[in-house]
């Protein structure tokens, strides 16, 4: 198990190693640093000057090396239009983000979970049919738009729920939902049909011949075999929705990492795009690893 | 038991998968049920224990165990007769193994929940039960998962625990068919023994007549969902009287020289759409008008040795 988690953490930081050249060359692709810096009438001293500070002068190889060491240490570089560091950007915007994509996870794995294992085993009932229509209808509706319908129906017409922006406890049902919609349908649609697979085994056969609990034969028995292909979804979904947090923080007017990003791009802010770019990419690889290794200790078959 | 029916209730009507099956098993005896494929064996033997999947459903009839009806007990109650009382061995070794708890806790899973036995005192009895059905070093492959054994092995381990309740009935759905010959053989002294220390009854289903020979006291020809013949192994080999049980026992091959192996026209029926009268009728060499017109009763050949024929005995005057 050690050697494997090793083996695992090796090929995590190979691709590490790999985005950050990726993330590097991209800003280089997109044009000259110095034009978006100064303005287009700043005296060539300037530039020259400029060019130095930046390390710009210096080989690509050395320009890497230069930002790569501060990106190790912590220094993502300072916003171009803000004119504040970007760690301190960061830090202010992703507790909310956090929360957000929380709280969206945790109703998508109860609501996920428990309803696909129990639409499968109640496979044709009433449950099943309605977990089925809610699951294809979240993932039919794209979530500008159901958030925009959300907002119109409990905010504006019904008045329960606040429209948007980031108040009290209620602030955060309609941004939650609206994000966990469509993982939650893939989620309970995949715990379905692996449970239903499950459940026509031979060892769920045994499990009730040895006079197992229909509830323990269904969450022990068959759960932890149906489980393994939906950790690794569930565990990307949590990333894929803080990423995906763009669009739900934007409807929402919720002061995250989405919203300051979607910003920066307008502004041509890259140092900011850069940063959440490699960060994103970061959470993905260190997600992955995660997933490896909690598939490990579900799955014996896996521990070479 | 007795007439115990288990219907299928599909879109294409009703499937009388097991229609009035009746036999009984003594302690220490062992019953063999034999028939073709698709006959309704193991869906008999999913009737006792209440467990046929859905759409079947147990229909009619009495299970008694111990002079109790355990088709009408409590769902609760019943729960505590499997895997205590009657517990059961499943074909393929390779899948009725769940794959992700180790084989210690599979074992023990049953003792716990019938007998309460945790911690020590638990581990101690399932390597009792491992080492009981022959595991080598028990004591170290508790930990191991089924992945890691050979298919022989987990048919033991199947079979550790099917006994480790020291259950009074051990049904045995065709337990050594996945597995080869030598370790055929080897199962089958292996559950003997089981049974000689344990003194439970045994119930054999398989479709292999000579696993019956060897293994079994008495036996039940099943043939479409119906009993067609029963008795002592010796009486019915030697004396077969129902048509379809002659015919099964010609497919067997001979000690003397016989030049070619005989099989049985045609297919088996299909369960929605069962002739109406006998059933082995369409298939039968001797068929006779009557037979398409109403079922056979069981007719009694001698003490003990009853078969569903209007016939019985009349093929004897061919040989």
């Amino acid at each position: 198990m050690g050697r494997y988690i090793m083996g695992r953490a090796v090929q995590g930081l190979t691709s590490m190693f790999l985005v950050t050249i990726f993330v590097f060359g991209i800003v280089r692709l997109s044009g000259d640093p110095l034009q978006m810096l100064l303005p287009e009438e700043a005296p060539p001293e300037q530039y020259a000057e400029m060019k130095k500070l930046l390390y710009l002068d210096k080989p690509i190889v050395v320009q890497y090396w230069k930002w790569i060491s501060r990106v190790v240490r912590g220094d993502l570089g300072t916003s171009t239009k803000l004119r504040i560091p970007v760690m301190e950007l960061i830090g202010e915007r992703l507790p909310n983000t956090l929360q957000l994509a929380a709280v969206a996870f945790a109703f998508t794995l109860t609501l996920g979970l428990a309803v696909g294992v129990y639409a499968a085993a109640w496979r044709g009932s009433v449950v099943d049919y309605v977990a089925r229509g809610f699951a294809v209808m979240g993932q039919a509706a794209p979530s500008f738009w159901s958030g925009i319908i959300f907002i119109l129906i409990f905010a504006v017409y019904l008045r329960w729920l606040p429209a948007g922006g980031k108040g009290g406890l209620s602030s955060i049902i309609l941004p939650a939902f609206t994000l966990g919609w469509l993982p939650v349908a893939g989620v309970m649609r995949m715990t379905r049909s692996s449970m239903l697979e499950v459940l026509n085994s031979e060892y769920i056969k045994l499990a009730r011949i040895k006079g197992v609990r229909e509830t323990l034969v269904l969450w022990k028995h068959g759960f932890k075999n149906a489980a393994l292909p939906v950790l690794t979804y569930t565990a990307l979904i949590f990333i894929a929705m803080i990423n995906g947090s763009v669009i739900i923080e934007t409807v929402f007017a919720w002061p995250g990492i989405g919203r300051l990003v979607l910003e920066a791009v307008l502004n041509r802010d890259f140092p900011i795009v850069q940063a959440v770019v490699l960060m994103f990419s970061t959470w993905y690889i260190l997600g992955n690893l995660f997933i490896d290794i909690g598939y490990a200790y579900l799955n014996p078959r896996i521990r070479y | 038991m007795e007439d115990l029916r288990v219907y299928f209730f599909t879109s294409r009507g009703i499937s009388r998968a097991v229609d009035g099956v009746s036999f009984h098993v003594g302690e220490g005896e062992t019953l063999g049920v034999v028939g073709e494929s698709g006959c309704g064996k193991s869906v008999t033997a999913l009737g006792i224990l209440r467990l046929v999947p859905a759409p079947g459903r147990v229909v009619g009839g009495r299970v008694f165990l111990e002079g109790e009806d355990i088709t009408k007990v409590s769902e609760a109650h019943i729960r505590h007769i499997r895997g205590a009382k009657i517990s059961m061995i499943l074909q393929d070794p390779m899948t009725s193994l769940n794959p992700v708890f180790s084989i210690g806790s599979q074992v023990g899973e049953s003792i716990t929940i019938h007998q309460g036995l945790k911690g020590r005192t638990l581990l101690k009895r399932v390597i009792e039960m491992l080492k009981l059905v022959r595991i080598p070093a028990a004591e170290s492959r508790i930990t191991d998962y089924p992945h890691q054994m050979s298919g022989g092995m987990r048919q033991r381990v199947a079979g550790a625990i099917g006994i480790s309740c020291e259950p009074r009935v051990l049904i045995c759905d065709e337990p050594t068919t996945a597995l080869d010959v030598t370790i055929q053989a080897q199962y089958l002294e292996l559950l003997k023994e089981v049974q000689e220390r344990t003194g439970v009854a045994l119930i054999f289903i398989t479709h292999d007549m000579g696993i019956i020979a060897r293994m079994c006291d008495r036996v039940v020809v099943m043939y479409a969902g119906r009993v067609v013949e029963t008795g002592s192994v010796r009486d019915v080999f030697l004396d077969a009287n129902q048509p379809y049980t002659i015919s099964l026992l010609k497919c067997l091959p001979r000690l003397e020289g016989v030049a070619h192996l005989e099989s049985i026209e045609g297919q088996p029926p299909d369960p929605h759409t069962f002739p109406p009268a006998c059933r082995f009728a369409p298939r039968c060499p001797k068929v006779q008008p009557v037979c398409n017109e109403v079922y056979p009763e069981m007719v009694k050949v001698k003490e003990g040795h009853m078969a569903a024929c209007y016939f019985p005995g009349d093929w004897h005057r061919d040989k």
